[in-house]
């Protein structure tokens, strides 16, 4: 789906219900961002709650509407980042046992699921951010580069040797 | 597995994620709704609150108005309690917390003998309460004007006048002690780099500081006009500008890709740059003011000197101030490439870059806001422009160091660290401390901030003839952070008491923080308990009724001055106090265990400390001249330089002054030689970075500056040249001096009414004079002869 700039503009100007759609269009990428960042639902969900109650605020700001979903992914990402830094702060690990969390409830892969996650948390922050951006956002590099504050270049070479590292977690095994 | 196959899994693992109720859409605007209704309701309470907003105004001008009345409504509660007459240890008792839950969810600055309790922030509202105590505590501040002349009459500043005379130089030396090799190494050098070039003159080796010419031995690196960066190779007397970094458009063009502004066209203004260089990459810090250009083509014409003030504000847009971090890549000298760019809030007050990390402190200053709360509602509604914050994201609370107490703080000091990569600036950790606007001691291992005019306490007494008094005092909070690979780690705070002039007056070592400060005893009678009796019938101070003579019998204000040690906790373990009574400290350095430093008020002692038993300092040496040193330098292991002013002994500037001093351990501390310039002054002592101090070449070189009288002609012309000194052999000579004008075509000196027009530096045998915006200069250090200039376009 599609976000309108037209909705943009009604929602700038106070229209709850053309804000109502263009988060229709984001909520489960912002929710699944927000959970391979922190492995944590109920964290997961109050940093999108945060993130949304910024953005409907701040929107007044935002000036270029095209440039919406960039905007909000970044007010994401830095929620995001927040949370993992109080993580380090109470000495959890975000690979800890209680954050393998399941995935799905359905009867799937769930060795691959566990390995999977276990890989993501291996990997340093930015190197997380990159690939959920570019896995789960569908960004490519130039938004996740414009979103992390990166080279369109650095965004690539971020999320490459993110993947060679999971391949390696992987094939471990 | 390919990249492809892995990508494709991570997207199936992200599809079969759940997401939870509360953040479907209905849920969410249900939420968002309830928000504004809250919002809605606490804006209808904010306008009952219009009237005690308008008492307040009338309270503020009354206090503006120069009366003491805010003493005597006793809002403020002193800490410290003092006897008068006899100095008192701060008696305030520790906080201890009771249960483990409450430490764990504060976290404590270790306190300093329980007199600088400072802890975390455990939420937005204790920031806010804060915040909303010292705004109570802010209309307390500067006594009657009376007080303030008396101080400027008796500070020492008040002695040292300019001279007139410009007759020709005076050399002074005396009989030089043959002492041998003094031109040796400092004895502690832990650079690896053995480059045969000027490093800057950084107070802590390890830990750069950020300027505004930098060397790397093969290029000098100069801020041109702060919107530029010239990168000149340099080669003996080969001189060639190989790239100009143009921070102007790099910052513009920053502002103009934010999200929501790439149509407009900015203009930047600047306040100052500084760069740092290393391995490479060359990071520079730029703050200044932005705005947008909406310039009306029909107005084009505008004669822009007959605008007024509020013309200018409605030409163009507002603007804000900005500080950025911009990082760029040397691996092409010729074509230097922008990495990144970075803003950070508030305003800069220092940096240092130790590895590839850099940390950033700012200041943020709220007190224009302070002043219009009340309540924690007012707060509440403020809180926005309250509370700190980073990259347009508010610090996390546990970040916020709050100082408990009654304070009058309203500016938070921020340190930002941040990591920089071949791929761009990150940030990694940040804090905040509600703390007056500060200055910065950074050694190898901790950053502490300290501010820079002291904290004021007053305590309200009754004399011995049953008068009543207020006494004030001056103690400087401390607050240390531990920084390293990117992190910052709050440590302790300690309170000392007086005021610390610069860096120069700390020193780390071994764990230990010795520092030397200029206490300010001022006992003044409590002007307001006497209003009324002094008042005549229409309401005026009745000057003949006699509280000026009240005032003169009883005020006193003395000044002494201290040295004090501080454990790892910012305890104090050791201290002497009461040196060199009405007097304060010029200059200060440390030097592994001898602490050195310069008292004046008409004669200069200097102070030699030994420092060996960190619980009992001792004064092992004190020479009394004339003059003073405004900045002190371990010229070798035996020797220590100082650069000042000479004066009568009555304390009437006489000139410029460089000296050196024996303080060898068999040897009474002397002076060795000295040399004075008469008539000339330097303000580098104000900003050391602007002298090139090289005891590994032997050489020291100054701005001096001056107005020259023409007599026939009877003006003043203001002059500035670089004078370049060899100190060797217990002997100092002038060997050069440069002036720019000689130089450059077209430059008068009107341009040089800065307080340093030049930078030098030395890389081998030769000599580089930096003008400021004007080129550079190579002489060889062999026979001082001016070989060649570049100009600088």
């Amino acid at each position: 789906m599609k976000i309108q700039e037209l909705w943009v503009e009604q929602a700038v100007s106070g229209d709850l219900s053309a804000f109502s759609k263009i988060y229709e269009c984001i909520y489960k990428e912002m929710y699944r961002y927000a959970y391979f960042m922190l492995g944590d639902v109920h964290d997961a969900e109050d940093v999108v709650s945060d993130a949304v109650m910024d953005i409907y605020t701040g929107l007044k700001h935002l000036r270029n509407a095209a440039a919406f979903k960039q905007w909000s992914f970044k007010i994401l990402a830095n929620k995001c980042r927040r949370m993992r830094k109080q993580y380090i702060r109470k000495n959890v690990s975000i690979d800890d046992e209680k954050t393998e969390l399941h995935l799905s409830q359905r009867e799937t892969d769930l060795e691959q699921q566990y390995d999977i996650e276990r890989a993501l948390g291996k990997l340093k922050q930015e190197e997380r951010e990159v690939i959920v951006l570019s896995v789960i956002g569908g960004y490519s590099s130039d938004e996740v580069g414009r979103i992390l504050n990166m080279k369109p270049s650095t965004a690539r070479s971020k999320l490459k040797r993110s993947l060679t590292k999971i391949k390696k977690k992987l094939e471990i095994r | 597995m390919n990249d492809e196959e892995i990508f494709d899994m991570l997207n199936q693992e992200a599809q079969n994620i759940e997401i939870p109720e509360s953040v479907r859409p209905d849920n969410m605007m249900q939420k968002i709704e309830n928000n504004i209704q809250n919002n809605n309701m606490t804006e209808q309470k904010q306008s009952g609150k219009k009237n005690s907003n308008r008492r307040k105004w009338i309270y503020r001008s009354l206090v503006t108005g120069g009366t003491l009345m805010a003493a005597s409504l006793g809002i403020f509660t002193a800490k410290i309690v003092y006897d008068r007459g006899i100095n008192k240890e701060n008696i305030v008792k520790v906080k201890r917390f009771d249960n483990e839950e409450e430490k764990s969810d504060q976290r404590l600055m270790m306190a300093g003998e329980g007199t600088n309790n400072v802890k975390s922030a455990s939420g937005k509202e204790e920031i806010l309460k804060t915040i909303l105590n010292s705004s109570k505590a802010h209309y307390l501040g500067s006594k009657g004007a009376i007080f303030d002349e008396e101080m400027a009459m008796n500070t020492a500043d008040g002695m040292v006048t300019e001279s007139d005379s410009p007759s020709d130089d005076n050399r002074i030396s005396f009989d030089s002690n043959q002492k041998g090799d003094n031109s040796n190494h400092l004895t502690e050098n832990t650079s690896s780099d053995d480059g045969d070039y000027y490093k800057n003159n950084d107070q802590v080796e390890g830990v750069k500081e950020p300027d505004t010419v930098i060397t790397d031995g093969k290029n000098i690196y100069s801020v041109y006009q702060n919107s530029e960066i010239k990168v000149t190779a340099v080669d003996g007397e080969n001189m060639r500008v190989v790239s100009d970094i143009n921070l102007e458009a790099d910052i513009k063009s920053y502002f103009s890709s934010l999200p929501g502004h790439s149509d407009e066209e900015y203009a930047v203004s600047f306040y100052d740059s500084e760069v740092y260089v290393t391995e490479g990459t060359l990071i520079s810090l730029v703050d200044g003011y932005v705005y947008q250009d909406n310039r009306d083509k029909e107005h084009n014409d505008i004669d822009y000197d007959d605008f007024d003030y509020y013309d200018y504000y409605n030409f163009y847009d507002r603007g804000e101030e900005y500080n950025v971090i911009l990082q760029y890549d040397l691996s092409d000298l010729d074509n230097p490439k922008l990495v990144d760019v970075h803003r950070i809030d508030g305003f800069m007050t220092s940096s240092r870059m130790s590895g590839k990390y850099l940390y950033v402190v700012t200041e943020k200053g709220i007190s224009d806001i302070v002043y219009e709360i009340n309540d924690l509602e007012d707060a509440i509604e403020y809180e926005e422009e309250l509370l700190p914050k980073v990259d347009g994201e508010e610090i996390a609370y546990s970040d916020v160091y709050l100082p408990e107490g009654d304070t009058e703080i309203s500016n938070y000091v921020i340190i930002t660290a941040f990591e920089i990569n071949d791929d761009g600036i990150m940030l990694t950790d940040n804090s905040a401390i509600l703390s007056d606007y500060s200055e910065l001691y950074v050694s190898e291992n901790y950053i502490y901030t300290f501010p820079s005019y002291g904290n004021y306490e007053e305590t309200k007494y009754v004399n011995d003839d049953g008068i009543k008094m207020v006494h004030r005092m001056q103690s400087t909070k401390i607050y240390k952070f531990g920084y390293s690979n990117g992190n910052i780690e709050p440590s302790a705070a300690g309170v000392v008491k007086g005021s610390i002039l610069n860096q120069f007056s700390l020193d780390e070592y071994n764990g230990y923080l010795r520092l030397v400060s200029t206490v300010t005893d001022d006992n003044y009678l409590d002007y307001a308990e006497y209003e009324n009796e002094f008042k005549s019938e229409d309401g005026f101070d009745d000057y003949d009724k006699g509280i000026w003579e009240l005032w003169e019998r009883y005020s006193n204000i003395e000044e002494y001055n201290a040295l004090y040690i501080l454990d790892e906790n910012l305890n104090t373990c050791g201290k002497i106090e009461n040196i060199a009574k009405n007097e304060r400290i010029y200059s200060a350095r440390f030097s592994g265990d001898k602490g050195y430093f310069v008292t004046f008020r008409q004669m200069d002692p200097l102070f030699v400390v030994d420092l060996s038993d960190v619980n009992h300092p001792v004064i092992t040496g004190e020479l009394e001249m004339t003059g003073y040193s405004g900045y002190l330098h371990q010229w070798s292991e035996d020797t220590l330089l100082g650069i000042g002013v000479e004066a009568t002994e009555q304390g009437r500037a006489v000139g410029f002054k460089i000296a050196l001093y024996d303080t060898g351990e068999d040897e009474e501390l002397n002076e060795i030689t000295k040399l004075v310039i008469e008539g000339k002054n330097s303000y580098d002592e104000y900003n050391y970075k602007n002298m090139m101090v090289a005891p590994e070449k032997s050489f020291v070189g100054v701005n001096l500056s001056w107005y020259d009288v023409d007599e026939i002609e009877d003006f003043y012309e203001y002059k500035s040249i670089y004078s370049l000194f060899s100190v060797k052999d217990g002997a100092i000579s002038r060997e050069l001096d440069y002036n720019y004008t000689d130089y450059f075509e077209n430059s008068d000196t009107s341009e040089c009414y800065y307080d340093s027009v030049y930078r030098g530096l030395y890389i081998g045998d030769y000599l580089y004079i930096v003008t400021r915006n004007k080129g550079i200069s190579a002489i060889s250090l062999t026979d001082f002869v001016v070989k060649d200039t570049i100009t600088f376009e």
